[in-house]
């Protein structure tokens, strides 16, 4: 079992501004505090070489569990042990074996060729120089970047940006791989690209990886199983077929409107 | 140890590597270079108006707030990540990815900013340090320059005390965390004071709560043989070191908030 | 827009932000905090050098020590009035380049912007200044801030505060307008407010400057942030040459708003003719 979450519990506290007329002056007195429910009580196993899908509305609780696993949050109770370590207690272990990628935010260096940023990365996780330079080219081989590893971060669109930060994050070869919303903003081609690229790694090389995403068809080309996540209870866990049946049977068939969209693309890029 | 430093460096390179793409990098020197010129202007007045204190010439004056002034420029540069922290780095959300690092979160926020033109400040204060020896008529010896080396290395670490104390702080809050800056821009203040003039409160908050006079009067006192016991000059080191400890100990519990609230 | 509804609109913009100040209570008192620290470190070299130094005791700049630490204090008080930067709002338009979006609105955007600056500057800090004027009064004998030299000294003094209020509001557009030309960054304006904090008086009272250097300092405008109220209180100037000093306050005002005006309208015509 590589992660195993056992009735995760977190809470934080909300101060709020009292309301009416003088709030602005009464809240210079006084505040209210409320506890506000994270998570309730989460519990699940992922095996090794797992490829799930996490989902649920905004505020539901996904982030909060994402960083209890990768060790950025403590939990008010609960255990937690993710390739046999708790990751908030053994930080420098744990985060030497996962890798994290996150859709919003860049770990790569804004001013600074892509390449240097991985050179720094190399230092940071200590990976061996001859290992290092394997893993780089066939990372820039797969995702094509080779040709953009003397360019400046700034310079790049999104597209590229994105599948640089998949580069960074695979580096030093984790285990586990959290990715927050990668597809964010990407159009088709780069989508698709993406999803092969992640399906690839995961076959080729046994990382689980724990995908957080509102776009569906992330998950429907991705994923077998999906777990979801709503007021910080799991909600369902299993495979997608079955939260399809549950919740809209009647849906017989749908268009995969980003193959289609990246074969029209494609075209334009032919002609 | 050792690869934690090479990180370090290799941070340092990154930064003089973006910095370069950045234009208007000597204005920001002529900037820095104004702050550090205007800021001993009044002391220089008062003398020029008054006349000594006793003894106490303006070049006394000079070297006790040099020393002071450098070893802040210098904690300035080498922890200017701390500097930014609690405005920047924490606010941005940014602390989070650091703390997905394997590696030590104090060397990877300490070099999570440089400029290079920070290095004014120390360069003007250990220049105008040597200047006051010169006027003062105190030939430098191997043993002199020791002590103020350890000086300038004690007041070093006692200004990246300030830095980690601020950011520490800052995991709980950072309303009001403006009084900080008692410590660091105000506190070479009190040197501009001959000590012995100075009120016996702000002598003793200034020698053992922040350090300040072991890291600049007394081992000015002892490089010039100001009549104080020789040892009070060797001080610098270890009381800089302690409060920077002490610091130390309030970012950690800093960190460990953080990753309880994760705010 | 009409006069009175500028007006009107102006006095509640106020309202709220001198409301808003009370919300930060926590960075009102370590703000004073840092004054009356900083008053006090001041205080203690004036006495020093006032009591022991060679010209102390026969010193003739017509400043006396008690003078001299009353005008610390108040000093502190009024420090508050002075834009260390570029009001952060306006700021942060300049730099992601909304600016261009303000500057077609249908309305004068210097007026805007001076309230606006200056109803935030004062919001943040008025309580700061109040509360460090307070300590001053309440300080032990010797560092205590004395009472002023006579009652129109007092009456001058809040008038001359008041127009180094506009003074000082309108520097601080005048600097906003030059930063807006400017591309490269914030070094020239962060000198320019660095120089007229340097002669403001705060750093060292103006009388205790060279004594050749006297005219100069009188006449150039930034003196009337600070040194001409606080002259005025502790009778160092005496009431009769009041109005030639508040005379200069409104003078240098009117330059700054004049040239603030003109530099502002002359970027929004580059801006137009560039077309956003």
């Amino acid at each position: 079992m590589q992660i195993r979450l056992r009735e995760i519990r977190k809470s934080f506290k909300v101060y709020k501004r009292p309301e009416g007329k003088w709030g602005l002056l009464r809240g210079a007195f006084m505040r209210n505090v409320t506890r506000v429910d994270a998570l309730g009580g989460i519990s699940f196993d992922i095996e090794e070489g797992e490829l799930v899908g996490y989902i649920g509305p905004n505020g539901a609780g996904k982030s909060t569990s994402v960083k209890v696993m990768s060790g950025i949050l403590t939990p008010d109770s609960g255990e937690c042990t993710i390739l046999g370590k708790i990751p908030w207690k053994h930080r420098v272990e744990h985060v030497s074996k996962i890798g994290v990628v996150f859709g919003q935010r860049s770990q790569l260096w804004w001013d600074v060729p892509v390449a240097d940023s991985f050179d720094v990365l190399k230092d940071i996780y200590a990976i061996p120089p001859g290992d290092y330079r394997l893993r780089l080219s066939e990372l820039s081989a797969t995702l094509g970047v080779e040709a953009l590893l003397r360019t400046p971060v700034r310079q790049l669109s999104l597209g590229q940006r994105m599948r640089c930060e998949l580069v960074a994050a695979l580096l030093h070869r984790p285990k586990l791989l959290f990715l927050d919303e990668p597809t964010i903003g990407l159009d088709a081609v780069s989508k698709l690209a993406l999803r092969n690229f992640l399906k690839e790694e995961n076959r080729k090389y046994g990382i689980t990886m724990l995908l957080t995403t509102h776009d569906m068809d992330d998950i429907e080309a991705l994923c077998q199983r999906v777990m979801v996540i709503g007021h910080g209870q799991l909600l369902y866990d299993g495979q997608l077929s079955g939260l399809q049946q549950k919740y809209a049977p009647e849906v017989v068939m749908k268009v995969n409107t980003d193959a289609m969209i990246a074969a029209m693309y494609n075209d334009l890029a032919l002609g | 140890m050792l690869a934690e430093g090479k990180i370090y460096c290799k941070y340092l390179r990154m930064h003089l590597l973006s910095g370069m793409e950045y234009k208007g990098w000597w204005l920001m020197l002529i900037q820095v270079l104004t702050v550090v010129i205007s800021d001993p202007i009044a002391t220089v007045l008062l003398f020029s108006r008054f006349g000594n204190i006793g003894e106490w010439t303006v070049a006394h004056i000079i070297l006790v707030y040099s020393l002071a002034v450098a070893s802040f420029g210098l904690a300035e540069s080498v922890c200017r990540g701390f500097d930014y922290f609690p405005w920047h780095l924490l606010r941005s959300g940014d602390f989070d990815r650091l703390l997905l690092r394997p590696r030590s979160l104090f060397v990877q926020v300490a070099a999570s900013r440089f400029h290079l033109h920070r290095l004014v400040r120390p360069f003007t204060g250990i220049c105008a340090a040597g200047w006051a020896l010169g006027q003062l008529g105190v030939p430098l010896t191997p043993g002199r320059l020791g002590i103020l080396a350890m000086a300038l290395a004690g007041g070093c670490l006692m200004y990246c005390g300030v830095f980690v104390l601020t950011s520490g702080l800052a995991f709980f809050t950072i309303k009001g965390l403006d009084w900080i800056f008692l410590l660091t821009n105000a506190s070479y203040q009190i040197t501009r004071c001959p000590e012995p003039y100075l009120p016996r409160m702000l002598k003793s908050v200034f020698s053992f709560v922040l350090p300040m006079l072991f890291i600049s009067f007394y081992p000015a006192a002892t490089v010039c043989g100001w009549g104080y016991p020789r040892w009070l000059g060797f001080l610098s080191l270890p009381s800089g070191a302690a409060f920077l400890g002490v610091s130390l100990l309030v970012w950690r519990i800093g960190v460990r908030h953080y990753k309880s609230t994760g705010s | 827009m009409n006069f009175r509804n500028t007006w009107r609109a102006c006095s509640s913009l106020f309202r709220i932000r001198m409301a808003e100040g009370l919300q930060y209570r926590v960075s009102a008192i370590s703000g004073t905090m840092v004054g009356v620290f900083w008053a006090l470190i001041e205080c203690v070299l004036f006495t020093v050098f006032y009591t022991y130094s060679e010209n102390g005791s026969w010193n003739n700049n017509g400043l006396s020590l008690p003078q001299a630490i009353s005008y610390v204090w108040l000093a502190q008080g009024l420090f508050v009035l002075q834009s260390m930067n570029i009001d952060s709002e306006i700021m942060s338009k300049i730099n992601n380049g909304d600016v261009g979006i303000e500057l077609c609105r249908p309305m004068n955007l210097y007026t805007h912007w001076f309230v606006k600056s200056s109803a935030g500057k004062l919001g943040t800090s008025w309580i700061r200044g109040l509360a460090t004027v307070l300590a001053g009064l309440l300080m032990p004998a010797g560092y205590a801030l004395g009472g002023p030299a006579s009652l129109p000294a007092l009456f001058y003094f809040l008038l001359s505060a008041v127009m180094a209020f506009v003074l000082c509001s309108a520097f601080a557009m005048l600097v906003t307008a030059i930063r807006l030309n400017i591309t490269w960054g914030d070094g020239p304006t962060y000198m320019l407010l660095l120089l007229s904090g340097i002669l403001s008086g705060t750093y060292l009272p103006l009388r205790l400057w060279p004594d050749f250097m006297q005219t100069f300092l009188y006449l150039q405008p930034f003196g009337g942030f600070a040194d001409i109220p606080l002259q005025l209180y502790i009778g160092s100037v005496a009431p009769a040459a009041a109005l030639p000093g508040i005379g200069l306050q409104l003078l240098w005002s009117l330059i700054f708003i004049a040239a603030g005006r003109m530099i502002m309208k002359r970027r929004l015509h580059s801006i137009i003719v560039q077309g956003g």
